[in-house]
């Protein structure tokens, strides 16, 4: 009995269903009543052995070069149950999500395609002004656009509720930018929005540092630099010191110890009256940051068309 | 912008390190992204944001550097009295050109000098070294002494050859099809309503963007008409777009010049062309809106204070205020602040709120961490079914992909898509990238086909993303989850090599049902676009596609230069928010007896669903048929032709008792004669 084929055949002589032991079987009903459960205990025994036996052998042979009288050959590799896993963008995603969310926040969205109104007008960007350059857009038609930014998530989320507002708002956000190792015409971006009675430009300052630190490990550093966002007031960029040579300058850096990662401020009092909340009183504190840039230093990417490239040896590797 | 600092030294006295003085500024908001040390000076390069037009010049961040060091700013004389002494008050007035505004609203104050008996030759070195310094070419004296003035006041300056002008002046909306040929020599032809500044054959510039060459000064030039002018920002944005011209001029222009810094531009820049041109100034007109009114503005430092979560003094609001230029009055409470002509960004108190947050330094403002609202709800349920779509994926041994939300138009081809489902931008970027996806098919198709390329064996790929399409006349934007298998399912040493087939991508959605416990869900045959007609299936629920897969028609696959078997299907995760019951899970009790099986095993014609023998099965055996499911499929000698054996196992139990061999005998019987009588089935 050496080959599968003939253990497969006593098995069926035995076991099948047309086998000795169904036989055997069959013939119990014929029996006196009181010798039927000792007959039926003493076949299925003799059942169970069968089996076993036949277990053993099939053991013994079946993966053959492995095993050697059932001994494994344990350098032989192992076979690797099927997994998948998420995009890095994804990844990242979900840990600034979790971030935000073990502070308080809620996690809302808004759509993609929308109007002038909330991608430039109620965020205090008017038409046809210079701070309008910097959010170059694709246009549908007159008046339809797909946004440049997820602040206009912030507009949606105000209309809609009353204050006090803790939310963040992660999504995808479009740009007539030609494609390179650095700029991508689509990205994704998490927007961040509290309003409430009493929010402070040092809150803003706290809350951003614990999230670097979160985010990059707890010996990192962060430094606010005033800016101009049309729907912040102040406004600020925030660096956080390099995380590749944590401040001492290099390559990735531009030799300044300093990564730009965000930028925040207060919410313009105008952005207020667009939704009509009253800016006397409720004050705010929103942010912004791009999840491509913050994965790529991360994961030390330097190209981000990989992203989008989806090559399968590049996302095995998160 | 660029500024040297030895040209910043002829203002405010400063001692501090380049570099130091650099960082000094950008925590203040004047941004320097570098600072290079050239031949014994260090030239900044500024990036200075749109709301301060005001550091377009080295006199706007000698400005800013004062008053963050405590130090007065040093202005040359012409730019802050009267007119300097070799100007005549009593002016020629037969050497006076006549100049006329048509536009208010465009151009509000329009000056021009005249300046005669000027020798145009080489500026003398110290202004060429200071234009080079900053990036600009010297061309003559008069040419560099308004671009000079330009750098140091941060007011354009035109200077036009008063002998090439016919006759008056006239500032004016250009009409159809005018034309003039640019200082870059380039012939254009301007879109009616430009605003222009025209002589009597035409335009002779281009208002605020760029001068014409008729008019252009060169070393035959005697007589000039200085022009300092104030135009509106928005129409010389809009000249310079469509005219795709950005110069030092209308990149100022734009941002809004200095009403208050015209005249004195014009004054300082005049004095300069004489001392190095030898000139004589004959005439002055000054036309438009001369006043320039100051705004008040109510400011309280307690609340500025509160805001930035710093206590804030009225003396140290008031001094920070002052060294920036502007006034201050003490009220009882608050205080008057009223801006200079310079800063007309500061339009409400958040704006004076920040004009001292940043002298007072962000990095002195502390760190607090607010406290928390209180969120009742942190998710929707999107992104809770989203979230555990993925999840079950990723277990289920896909990978995650993100492709872009724009693709290329004939990618959709053989979908079935209408053109008026298709939104498609009005201005892309390229060809590849012109219409929003309608379909997340095209996407997976491509990644497919780049790793194949790649030689990568197996695909097994999803992907939760939106699709969108117009739908009478709105735009729609829908979350789908596609998920695709092609090439080796499983291949190592031990269990041998398979590819995927139809039933590895129908068990990823059938997981994908479970786990959401959609119950009820069934497979449809159907034919689909983009699908093998022998191999695709519709998933309805409730009435409802909620999804559909199958294999990927061969032709599709081969616009993608996709040879192999693609294996595809698409979860419309919208549909799906009220049916996926797995939040409501709940335990159920184990049952206490034990279970018997028994096989069924069967000869089926190929027109008969292997799901309507497991729906007679179940219907036929309840409520005892805990579970039947197909064991086997075969064929071979012992099935006829055109049909196919198929093993069935059926699982009886009772909750209420063992059940006895009799009673799982007879209702197994009967469902055999169900099959017979319904499906008309014979068994093996």
């Amino acid at each position: 009995m050496e080959s599968a084929d003939s253990l497969e055949a006593v098995r069926i002589k035995y076991l099948g269903r047309k086998g000795l032991m169904a036989a055997l079987m069959a013939r119990l009903p014929g029996l006196p009543k009181e010798e039927k459960p000792v007959v039926g205990k003493e076949i299925n025994l003799l059942k169970a052995r069968i089996q076993k036996a036949i277990a053993e052998k099939k053991e013994g042979q079946s993966s053959g070069p492995a095993r050697e009288k059932g001994r494994a050959d344990v350098t032989m590799p192992g076979t690797w149950p099927e997994e998948g896993r998420a995009h890095p963008i994804t990844k990242t995603l979900n840990e600034i999500n979790d971030i935000f969310i073990s502070l308080g926040f809620s996690v809302a969205e808004g759509p993609e395609i929308e109007s002038e109104f909330y991608n430039f007008e109620a965020l205090n960007i008017p038409l046809e002004h210079p701070s309008r350059d910097a959010f170059d857009t694709f246009y549908l038609k007159d008046d339809v656009l797909l946004r440049s930014h997820t602040s206009t998530v912030q507009i949606r989320i105000m209309e809609k509720q009353k204050p006090p507002i803790q939310a963040i708002m992660p999504g995808r956000v479009y740009r007539p930018d030609a494609v390179d190792a650095s700029h991508s015409f689509m990205f994704h971006q998490v927007e961040g929005l509290m309003v409430d009675k009493n929010i402070r430009f040092s809150d803003l300052k706290g809350l951003l540092s614990l999230f670097t630190k979160r985010m990059f490990g707890e010996n990192t550093k962060t430094k606010f630099r005033p800016s101009f966002f049309p729907f912040t007031e102040p406004s600020a960029e925030v660096d956080i010191s390099c995380i590749i040579c944590a401040g001492r300058g290099c390559r990735v850096c531009s030799h300044t110890g300093w990564l730009e990662i965000l930028g925040a401020g207060m919410v313009n009092p105008r952005v207020f009256e667009a939704v009509g909340y009253s800016p006397r009183k409720y004050t705010g504190l929103a942010f912004g940051m791009g999840v491509e840039r913050i994965a790529m230093l991360k994961y030390g990417i330097s190209d981000i068309r990989l992203f989008f490239e989806n090559d399968i040896r590049f996302l095995k590797q998160f | 912008m660029k500024a040297s600092y030895s040209w910043l030294k002829e203002y405010v006295d400063v001692k501090l390190d380049p570099e130091k003085l650099a960082g000094l500024l950008t925590m203040a908001g004047v941004s320097v992204v570098s600072c290079k040390k050239i031949s014994g000076d260090y030239i900044f390069e500024f990036e200075i944001t749109a709301n301060r037009p005001d550091c377009l010049s080295v006199i706007g961040i000698a400005r800013e550097a004062a008053a963050l060091l405590g130090k007065k700013l040093k202005l040359p004389r012409e730019l802050t009295s009267g007119p300097p002494p070799q100007i005549n008050k009593r002016m020629d007035p037969a050497g006076k050109v006549h100049i006329t505004i048509k536009d208010l609203e465009l151009c509000p104050r329009y000056t021009a000098r005249v300046i005669k008996n000027i020798e145009v030759k080489q500026s003398p070195d110290w202004i060429r070294e200071r234009l080079i310094s900053v990036g600009l070419r010297p061309v003559n004296n008069v040419v560099d002494i308004t671009n000079f003035v330009l750098f140091e006041t941060g007011q354009p300056l035109h200077a036009f050859d008063l002998d090439k002008l016919e006759g008056g002046i006239c500032v004016r909306r250009a009409g159809r099809g005018e034309r003039i040929i640019t200082i870059d020599n380039i012939p254009r032809t301007l879109a009616e309503g430009t605003l222009v500044i025209a002589d009597e054959d035409g335009p002779v510039a281009i208002a605020g963007v760029m001068g014409g060459v008729k008019t252009e000064v060169t070393r035959l030039t005697k007589k000039i008409l200085l022009e300092s002018a104030f135009f509106n920002p928005v129409s010389v944005r809009r000249t310079s777009r469509a005219l795709g011209i950005s110069s030092e001029s209308s990149y100022r222009f734009e941002r809004r010049t200095d009403n208050g810094m015209l005249l004195g531009a014009s004054r300082r820049a005049s004095a300069l062309i004489c001392a190095t041109a030898g000139g004589e100034i004959k005439a002055l007109t000054d036309l438009g809106r001369k006043n320039v009114h100051s705004k008040i503005i109510k400011f309280d430092p307690e609340k500025a204070g509160s805001v930035l979560g710093i206590s804030l003094k009225k003396s140290r609001a008031g001094g920070i205020l002052k060294s920036l230029g502007f006034s201050v009055k003490d009220n009882k409470g608050s205080m008057s602040v009223a801006r200079p002509s310079f800063r007309e960004d500061i339009k409400s108190e958040i704006d004076i709120t920040e004009e001292i947050a940043r002298i007072y330094g962000y990095e002195n403002i502390p760190l607090t961490i607010p406290g928390i609202v209180g969120n009742t709800k942190i998710k929707d349920l999107g992104n809770i079914l989203e979230e555990k779509i993925k999840q079950t994926l990723m277990r289920t041994g896909l990978d995650e992909i993100i492709t872009y939300g724009l693709i290329k138009k004939n990618s959709v081809n053989g979908l079935g898509f209408g053109e008026e489902e298709i939104i498609a931008l009005r201005n892309p970027l390229s060809i590849d990238q012109e219409i929003m996806r309608p379909s997340m098919l095209p996407g997976m198709l491509g990644v497919v086909s780049y790793n194949l390329n790649r030689k990568a064996k197996r695909l097994s790929l999803f992907e939760a993303g939106k699709i969108y399409r117009e739908k009478n006349g709105r735009h729609t934007e829908e979350p789908v989850l596609s998920a695709c298998l092609c090439g080796i399912r499983k291949e190592n040493w031990k269990d041998g090599k398979r590819e995927f087939d139809f039933f590895d991508i129908k068990g990823v959605f059938e997981r994908l049902l479970s786990e959401l416990a959609i119950n009820g869900a069934s497979f449809k045959k159907s034919e689909i676009e983009g699908f093998d007609k022998n191999a695709a299936s519709d998933i309805e629920h409730n009435g409802k596609i909620i999804a559909r897969l199958g294999e990927v028609d061969k032709k599709i696959c081969g616009s993608f230069d996709i040879e192999k078997k693609v294996f595809y299907g698409e979860l419309y995760m919208k549909l799906l928010l009220k049916e996926a019951k797995f939040l409501e899970r709940r335990y159920k009790p184990l049952s206490k007896y034990p279970s018997v099986t028994r096989d069924i095993s069967v000869i089926l014609d190929a027109n008969i669903a292997s799901s309507d023998v497991i729906d007679t099965i179940k219907e036929t055996g309840r409520p005892l048929v805990k579970y039947a499911s197909l064991a086997d499929c075969y064929s071979g000698k012992q099935i006829p032709e055109g049909k196919r054996g198929l093993l069935y196992r059926i699982e009886y139990r009772s909750d209420e008792k063992t059940l006895q061999d009799a009673e799982v005998d007879r209702l197994h019987a009967e469902i055999k004669s169900a099959l017979t009588s319904k499906l008309g089935i014979s068994f093996r």
